[in-house]
């Protein structure tokens, strides 16, 4: 191993091999910025051009992007309440709430120095346990992955705040959503009303998009249109965080990261997930958990870890055996393909400069996202000087542009509006719409997985549901916190809200 | 933890809850043949139990909450509400303009339009400026996607001359 590893730290630590990295990350932080672009567009919009290169310098280029393009979708999340990426879309709960509150240097400070933390963490995870980390996500079936997606889906019950059915009921709603489009097992269109632009459900980032942005443009809307110097920020800190705040969010970067690298190995379960979970669990585990959703930078360092870390661990199924476990890792596979290399347990014996590169590519990656999203910061800060009418118009044409780039259709700019008016209304009474967009994204993985096992057990519902340890041990998890938020929720005093502007 | 208007969300989730278990049925009554012990609409339907269960809970804590309170809700602040909604509306409906009109008239002539419309409804009035961050703005973006990440973007009517 060590003298992979040499031929690794031989191989990108030439200057063509940095140049492609700091490209690549460069240009994956840009395209994780732009609504409507994430890192496995910004990776195949690269792929022709890494047709004439070195096959190292190829892979090391869409390593690069694929870190950066992770970490760009929390500026827009932090900046304007817009996911870049759907991987940023738990960043934006608290990222915005910061922002909100002034503290814009601090949010975007920590999910810099997170990502880094996690993107960096998942790489030397990589490094050391990839063949044993392939090996145990092999373990997870349908039954697991459904119980996944149940712990993960119990944030849901704690989204809703003081009211637990609000919560539950914008989760049901996204799961529904979910289910929309072509049944994965008979084919039979569902609730589409023969809409073919339905047949294929929802697009996760027309949803997100509208959800998230669209509903705050229209809230703005209308403040803005009452008073032209209406301010949603006030005085901005542009400092980022010191020490004496990075230490304080560490731990929750190092545990979200390891979430980041287990999740990122299960083929199929990517940072859009590891997300939502490494948010749901710091917030269940914290002392101050009443504060997420109101500006809490562990809301921040959480996610942005996690969805980083999913990098080198997404990597794992690549290149241990040779399984894409994700659209941004089915490029690299392409990639990889392009230049005769196949990818497997025999790619470490066979060509082990390939493997050993991508390790330290990935560490030298984060170390330029670092020293690049400074920069990148500092900049993206300014856009807060913007007047706030001409920031409305134009973010709200940017995501209506970027919902076009990721379809090429303009429906989906219907669905974001669609979406969007339906945020505006479930914020108007009270019910947060971040439950549904959590149920959106696990309930893909829940039906697909719950069938699949069901299909398995033959219909013994027992047998799909506790089929191994790790998925009773997830549902166990998962009814426990259930029934312990609900409580707590419930114990707390009725209060009775009378006004009338939700 | 329950507000006096929870009954309009009780109200509109118990007919989503029946509207897709009607809907349920009507799927059900494709299938000819299925190995699949849940069937196509298993998770939609106790999806739509739950939500009718929770649009019932909504319902009465809404009437516990509007029993207890002394007042009913000022009638003067809802009509406030309309006029404010106004924004809301009228920014919904530009979007939707842009977005069924976008693929025949051309992002580069729709782009500027729907920017303008925009900053009208958020107060910006002077014509020069509306103008001219509408045109920049969609040179931008235009340049962004169109050439930078190299996305088809609908010219419409000026396919002739662009295309």
């Amino acid at each position: 191993m060590l003298e992979g590893l040499l031929i690794g730290v031989e191989n990108v630590f030439d200057f063509s091999s940095l140049a492609a990295i700091a490209l690549g990350v460069l240009w994956g932080i840009i395209g994780g910025m732009i609504p409507g672009i994430n890192a496995t567009i910004a990776m195949a919009l690269l792929l022709p051009f890494t047709w004439g290169m070195e096959p190292v310098n190829a892979i090391l280029l869409l390593a690069g992007v694929y870190c950066g393009g992770e970490y760009g979708g929390s500026i827009p999340a932090i900046l304007i309440g817009t996911p870049g990426t759907t991987a940023a879309a738990a960043t934006t709960i608290d990222g915005y709430e910061l922002h909100k509150q002034g503290k814009t240097g601090i949010a975007l400070g920590t999910s810099l120095i997170s990502s880094s933390f996690g993107g960096f963490l998942s790489a030397l995870v990589l490094m050391f346990v990839a063949i044993p980390l392939a090996s145990v996500a092999l373990k997870f079936g349908p039954s697991e992955y459904f119980a996944l997606a149940i712990a993960g889906l119990t944030l849901i019950c704690s989204l809703g705040g003081r009211n637990v059915f609000k919560g539950l009921l914008a989760g049901a709603i996204g799961i529904f959503v979910a289910t929309i489009g072509y049944d994965p097992m008979n084919g039979i269109p569902r609730y589409t009303f023969g809409s073919l632009h339905l047949a294929d459900g929802f697009e996760m980032i027309a949803l997100m998009m509208g959800l998230f942005a669209v509903s705050e443009l229209l809230s703005q809307a209308q403040e803005l249109s009452g008073d032209a110097e209406f301010n949603i920020v006030g005085e901005v800190d542009t400092r980022l965080p010191g020490w004496n705040v990075i230490k304080t969010f560490l731990p929750t970067s190092f545990f979200s990261s390891l979430m980041g690298v287990v999740i990122g190995a299960m083929p199929g379960v990517g940072a859009s997930t590891a997300c939502w979970v490494a948010y749901s669990e710091t917030k269940r585990w914290s002392k101050d958990g009443d504060t997420f959703g109101k500006g809490n930078i562990k809301g921040v360092a959480a996610p942005e870890a996690a969805n980083n870390a999913v990098t080198g661990g997404a990597l794992v199924p690549l290149l241990a055996l040779g399984i894409p476990g994700s659209n941004s890792t089915a490029i690299m596979l392409g990639a990889l393909m392009i230049h005769n290399v196949q990818p497997g347990p025999l790619l470490f014996t066979r060509q082990p400069e390939i493997p050993y590169s991508i390790f330290i590519s990935l560490l030298v990656a984060n170390i330029f996202m670092l020293i690049m999203g400074y920069f990148i910061v500092k900049l993206a800060i300014k856009v807060t000087k913007i007047s706030k009418p001409i920031l409305f118009a134009s973010i709200m044409t940017l995501v209506f542009t970027g919902s076009f780039a990721y379809s090429g259709e303009t429906f989906s700019i219907l669905v974001t509006i669609g979406f969007g008016l339906l945020g505006y209304l479930m914020k108007k009474f009270t019910i947060p719409y971040t439950a549904t967009v959590l149920g959106f994204v696990l309930g893909f993985i829940m039906e697909a997985n719950l069938r699949r096992a069901l299909l398995i057990s033959k219909g013994n519902w027992t047998e799909a549901l506790f089929n191994s340890g790790i998925s009773t041990t997830l549902i166990i998890l998962a009814v426990l916190a259930f029934v312990g938020t609900t409580y707590q929720n419930l114990k707390k005093p009725v209060d009775i809200d009378t006004s009338v502007k939700a | 933890m329950f507000k006096h208007n929870d009954y309009i969300v009780g109200i509109v989730s118990i007919l989503l809850g029946l509207f897709i278990i009607a809907q349920g049925e009507m799927i059900e009554g494709q299938i000819v043949m299925s190995i699949d012990p849940a069937g196509p609409t298993a998770l939609p339907d106790l999806m739509a139990y739950i939500i009718i269960i929770i649009g019932v809970v909504l319902i009465g804590g809404a009437w516990f909450v509007n029993k207890a309170l002394a007042e009913k809700p000022d009638k003067k602040k809802i009509q406030d509400m309309v006029i404010e909604y106004k924004a809301v509306i009228y920014s919904c409906l530009v979007s939707v303009i842009y977005a069924m009109l976008l693929e025949f008239v051309g992002y580069l002539i729709m782009t500027p339009i729907l920017m303008a419309a925009l900053l009208w409804i958020v107060q910006i009035r002077k014509i020069s400026k509306v103008i001219k961050i509408s045109v920049t703005m969609t040179a931008i973006l235009y340049t962004v996607f169109a050439f930078g990440l190299r996305v088809k973007l609908p010219l419409g009517f000026l396919e002739i001359f662009l295309g």
